[in-house]
């Protein structure tokens, strides 16, 4: 079972970042809104998996972005923060019941308000490093500001809009 | 000794994500300026052959689009017939009217393009095997598109307009009027033209264009049109916006451009500025 569940999340993986480099970064949206929603895979990882798995998948994740985007570190230093700080974040979040029988965060067990709050937190991190990290060469901290906002925002939607198209797959399993 | 590895042990996590962090901002500090572009890895085998195969298939979903811009493209260049020679299908020769060749289009089709990152990229499906060297210009028929900066066998990357270190002389159609251009990271339609010097009255709507004394790119080619100007506080030039021609987000086929006395020219150019000094 758990074998399973780990390659329909690397299956997952694949897809998220085909999604990202091929369809998500050729979209134009419009000045502020640049959505990145492959840190997707991160966030929905089991709350056991063990960190010196996860840092180093952060970092690769992160990498194989950086080489379709020929932004070199900048995706990896984003995903490797979040990944790092993921088990804060689940832990402020906790419901009052605890996370009983809950493997992984998931919509149908969670609830859209947890993921949803959950979501925005960790990309919402993701996004400010990854688009401060740009502003080394921009020098335009409003404009990063704006950015970060907007493509928050959307980021966040597409990933629970993602995550109910899979959330009625993951609760046959 | 026994210690300092228990200690590291117990906070292994900790000194992971440094670790990890590091080789991250080792990378964004290394690669991520003008000449540094070993990194730029869409011109290798991996990220080339995905972004190649996905170019493919989407072709059947633009032909329309492609048919149209192709149109428009022959009739241009049917005007140019009694300037340009073609004399094989991989290149196309630009002479002058004595007959000299000056350029050579090589053209070549994206297959990877960014225009949403503080620094865009964008590959092409031809390498050195066909003949792209770097710092040769890339443009369409619309305008220009920036300049080839890594070259592989079979793909190349050309760093575009929209980069934070691409710089260009280009000027005012009308007058000459020259200024630098430089993109401000802000809009992937627009660019900005700083320090032009300006003899007369500058109007909007004015063509930007390519001069003779831009490097890598043909002179008269179309850059955009000027939507906005300001003077620059406490100098006598101008800052201009420009509405670029080209549409970042719909390229599909450019053309390399191979200046055949740019070893020339940048040979006396060297000379003039090792005098100057």
């Amino acid at each position: 079972m758990q074998a399973i569940n780990w390659i329909l999340r690397f299956v997952g993986l694949i897809f998220l970042i085909l999604f990202q480099v091929l369809v998500l970064n050729k979209l134009n949206v419009g000045t502020y809104a640049h959505p990145y929603v492959y840190p997707m895979f991160l966030l929905l990882l089991p709350f056991n998996t063990p960190k010196w798995v996860m840092l180093p998948l952060a970092f690769l994740i992160g990498l194989t972005i950086d080489m379709f985007n020929n932004t070199p570190g900048m995706h990896a230093a984003a995903c490797v923060a979040i990944a790092f700080l993921r088990p804060q974040f689940i832990k402020f979040y906790t419901p009052v019941t605890g996370y009983e029988n809950v493997k992984a965060p998931s919509i149908s067990q969670l609830g859209v308000i947890w993921f949803a709050l959950f979501t925005l937190t960790m990309i919402f991190i993701h996004h400010l490093l990854y688009f401060f990290i740009q502003v080394f060469w921009l020098k335009d901290l409003g404009l990063v500001l704006l950015k970060v906002v907007f493509s928050t925002a959307l980021s966040t939607m597409l990933i629970v809009i993602l995550a109910f198209l899979f959330a009625s797959r993951k609760t046959r399993l | 000794m026994r210690s300092f590895f228990l200690f590291i042990i117990r906070h292994y996590v900790v000194f992971m994500f440094v670790l990890l962090e590091g080789i991250a901002f080792y990378l964004i500090f290394t690669f991520n300026s003008y000449h540094n572009t070993y990194f730029l890895n869409s011109a290798n085998a991996l990220t080339g052959n995905v972004l190649n195969t996905y170019g493919n298939f989407q072709e059947y979903f633009a032909l329309r689009q492609v048919n149209d811009s192709l149109l428009r493209e022959n009739s241009k260049l049917r005007e140019q017939l009694f300037l340009a020679e073609i004399t094989d299908t991989t290149r196309h020769v630009v002479a002058d009217s004595t007959g000299t060749p000056l350029y050579y289009y090589y053209p070549a089709e994206v297959i990877g393009n960014s225009f949403t990152e503080a620094n865009n990229y964008i590959t092409l499906n031809k390498g050195s095997n066909d003949g792209i060297e770097v710092d040769m210009g890339v443009i369409t028929t619309e305008g220009i598109v920036g300049k080839v900066v890594k070259v592989s066998p079979n793909f190349s990357m050309v760093m575009s307009v929209l980069h934070s270190s691409f710089r260009s002389r280009v000027g005012i159609k009308r007058n000459n009027a020259a200024g630098r251009m430089q993109w401000d990271g802000r809009s992937p339609t627009h660019s900005n033209v700083i320090q032009m010097s300006e003899p007369g009255k500058l109007i909007k709507g004015d063509s930007i264009v390519t001069l003779s004394i831009s490097d890598a790119f043909p002179p008269g080619i179309l850059v955009g049109t000027m939507e906005s100007y300001d003077k620059d506080p406490g100098s006598n030039y101008y800052n201009v916006r420009v509405d670029l021609s080209v549409n970042f987000s719909a390229l599909r086929y450019v053309y390399v451009v191979k200046e055949l006395e740019a070893k020339e020219k940048n040979e006396l150019q060297q000379h003039i500025e090792d005098a100057g000094d």
